[in-house]
């Protein structure tokens, strides 16, 4: 498995063919329960992805190397996409909507103002007040300047506290 | 011939000088400065986090906005590539070149102000130019019918695939995969479910406004992570002279005018984009000069050059948006984005009667923006280099929560807060595996129009599709130009191969 994952520019794009290869072979089999007229576009286009996807694994695997040589051992030395900020961003971004479908978007938009910067070690107090009024500032304008109705979540409701 | 532009212009102008469009085109301007100033935002995330905001204003203002955070981004990228030497955007990073040497000279405002007024020349020409072709441009697509419209779209993704992305093939693939999300939802035919896994919120498929945003948005911010930068930097000294600036300008006019040109140009191209047209100006401007050594290290004609054509791109790339749907640029793209957010479909409509007023109202944003960042550019963004060292801690948060709740509000749907956080995840890991991210955004604006035009063709052709392409001569155009650009760069590779042998 590893000698077939060197032969591509890297790890993560064998992952991402892998992916988009799975996900089209999904909906091309799918695509055959459809009625007639309904089946027609998403076969094609399914199709020609799949069809895509196999040309390219088939010349990274056969093919000769890419001009620039860029092998998996060679990007070794590049930084990684899956540094440990990203790795911790995605799970707050995650954790941003777990909240909000919780506890609406005026007390989680508060907190995560308050928490992203702390996970990556920024301590200015003056920052960080700042972000939390701003951000505060921003949910309460949409909803009481603009009149929009936003997620109150499904187990405390600050703004009936508070206003 | 220039009877229908004279009779929709005065309407345009009425349209745009209405307090709520001058107010749009004003904070637009303002966001799209800023956002291009702070180096890794841009004006694409600007846009793609208003339109949700402007769904519920008056069309007309809501264009202005977009047009003008597109254009105020083309410009805010110049004021840290100057004072910080980051570039707040990829067309800037041409600018930094003589920028920020000029800069580090002591002539800071002057580098501002050459800037901003090369810039102001760029943006006005070619929205000038292009309402003077207007009536011939509007004679032009009446050639075009759903057939030629459906393989149109299918030159968009091919075109964009090719000019983008390293691997035209890696391009395809996630062309294809955007077009095959679209399928997602009910069908256009017998309003069947297709891949909706019986979910009420997979019914309207997974619409593009999350996914621009995700794309562009959230995928962007991962990026900045990436980047070791911490956004501190050292700002130069605000010293220069604003008039020695308009002055240095005005005498390089032959260069001011030639990279308007070329940049107006370049934005007709598909995909090609402002980062590529301030290179070619900037190298293009050396050729042409009388001092060529000097270009590097500070000289006025490689700002003037740069600044003036990554301005005048925005035209030009917003004619083939709003008359195939064929973006010029990430950020057109966007724009198509909420031009069709707002119900607005890209084509012939928009070359006649309201359209044609709204194709003029684009156009004339284009050139109220643009001075309003004179102003802006000459008297402000001095003082507007603190902004561009803000730290990305700070900045990230702001930008969810912001993503956030434009995209809830758009549609009173928590799922999509979720699908953007997801298209986010994705976009980062194409962008990472160096698949490009504009042929599936496309695919994703694109894909139901290409769908209903494929559909309406194949009932006109009987089900003999290439048949009745080979019937019409338009599209027969198109088809020869889709195979130019999909096999032109495997056969130049396979003849060099050969000769090398």
């Amino acid at each position: 498995m590893k000698r077939i994952i060197e032969k591509f520019e890297s790890p993560l794009e064998f992952v991402c063919l892998l992916f988009i290869f799975i996900v089209s072979a999904y909906f091309f089999i799918v695509s055959f329960s459809f009625s007639d007229g309904d089946e027609l576009f998403p076969r094609l286009t399914s199709g020609a992805a799949l069809i895509c996807t196999v040309v390219y694994f088939l010349r990274s695997l056969f093919g000769p190397e890419s001009e620039d040589g860029k092998t998996a051992e060679k990007m070794e030395g590049e930084d990684s996409p899956f540094n440990k900020q990203v790795i911790v961003s995605a799970v707050l971004f995650f954790a941003y909507f777990v909240c909000v479908w919780l506890f609406g978007f005026l007390l989680t938009s508060a907190v995560f103002a308050i928490i992203y910067p702390l996970c990556f070690r920024y301590r200015s107090t003056k920052g960080i007040v700042c972000l939390f009024l701003v951000n505060a500032a921003i949910v309460l304008a949409f909803q009481k300047l603009m009149g929009m109705t936003l997620s109150r979540g499904v187990l405390i409701d600050l703004t009936r506290i508070f206003f | 011939m220039f009877e229908s532009i004279l009779a929709t212009l005065p309407m345009a102008l009425g349209e745009l000088f209405s307090p709520i469009c001058l107010l749009s085109c004003l904070l637009g301007s303002i966001i799209g400065f800023t956002v291009g100033a702070i180096p890794g935002i841009g004006a694409t995330v600007g846009i793609a986090l208003m339109i949700p905001l402007m769904m519920r204003v008056n069309p007309a203002a809501a264009l202005s906005m977009f047009v003008s955070i597109y254009m105020g981004g083309e410009f805010g990228g110049c004021v840290s590539a100057i004072l910080i030497n980051v570039p707040g955007t990829g067309s800037a990073a041409a600018t930094v070149m003589d920028g920020f040497p000029m800069s580090k000279k002591g002539k800071a405002i002057t580098a501002l102000s050459i800037s901003a007024f090369a810039s102001f020349i760029g943006g006005i020409i070619s929205p000038m130019i292009l309402i003077l072709v207007l009536p011939f441009l509007s004679r032009f697509i009446l050639i075009f019918g759903t057939p030629e419209f459906f393989l149109l779209a299918i030159i968009g993704v091919t075109c964009i695939t090719a000019a983008t992305g390293k691997s035209v093939l890696k391009g395809l693939i996630v062309g294809f995969f955007g077009l095959m999300l679209c399928t997602v939802g009910i069908s256009p035919v017998n309003a069947q479910q297709r891949y909706t896994f019986g979910s009420i919120y997979l019914f309207d498929g997974f619409g593009f406004l999350p996914a621009l945003i995700g794309l562009f948005g959230i995928a962007e911010m991962l990026k900045l992570l990436r980047s070791q930068d911490s956004g501190i930097s050292t700002m130069q000294e605000l010293k220069g002279s604003r008039w020695e600036g308009i002055i240095l300008t005005l005498k390089g006019w032959k260069t001011l005018l030639y990279s308007c040109m070329l940049g107006l140009f370049i934005g007709l191209v598909p995909g090609v984009g402002a980062t590529t047209a301030s290179f070619v100006s900037w190298a293009q401007a050396k050729k042409i000069s009388k001092t060529p050594e000097e270009f590097g290290k500070g000289c006025p004609e490689g700002i003037i050059a740069t600044e003036s054509s990554n301005n005048s791109v925005i035209g030009g790339a917003l004619i083939p948006t709003i008359m195939f749907g064929i973006p010029g640029s990430a950020t057109a793209a966007v724009v198509l984005g909420g031009l069709m957010m707002l119900g607005i479909q890209p084509g012939q409509a928009l070359f006649r009667g309201e359209g044609l007023v709204t194709t003029e109202v684009i156009l004339l944003s284009l050139i109220l923006s643009a001075t309003f960042l004179l102003f802006v550019g000459i008297f402000v963004a001095p003082y507007f280099g603190k902004v561009t060292l803000v730290r990305k801690e700070l900045l990230i948060p702001t930008v969810i929560v912001l993503a956030s709740l434009g995209i809830y509000v758009s549609n009173n749907n928590l799922f999509d807060v979720f699908l953007i956080m997801l298209f986010g995840i994705i976009g980062y890991l194409f962008v990472s595996a160096d698949f490009p991210l504009f042929p599936l955004v496309l695919a994703l604006i694109l894909g139901n129009m290409i769908e209903e035009n494929f559909l309406r063709t194949m009932a006109l052709s009987d089900g003999h599709i290439f048949a009745y392409f080979f019937e019409r001569p338009a599209c027969i155009v198109l088809l020869l130009i889709t195979a130019l650009l999909l096999f032109a760069s495997p056969i130049r590779k396979l003849v060099l191969r050969i000769r090398a042998r």
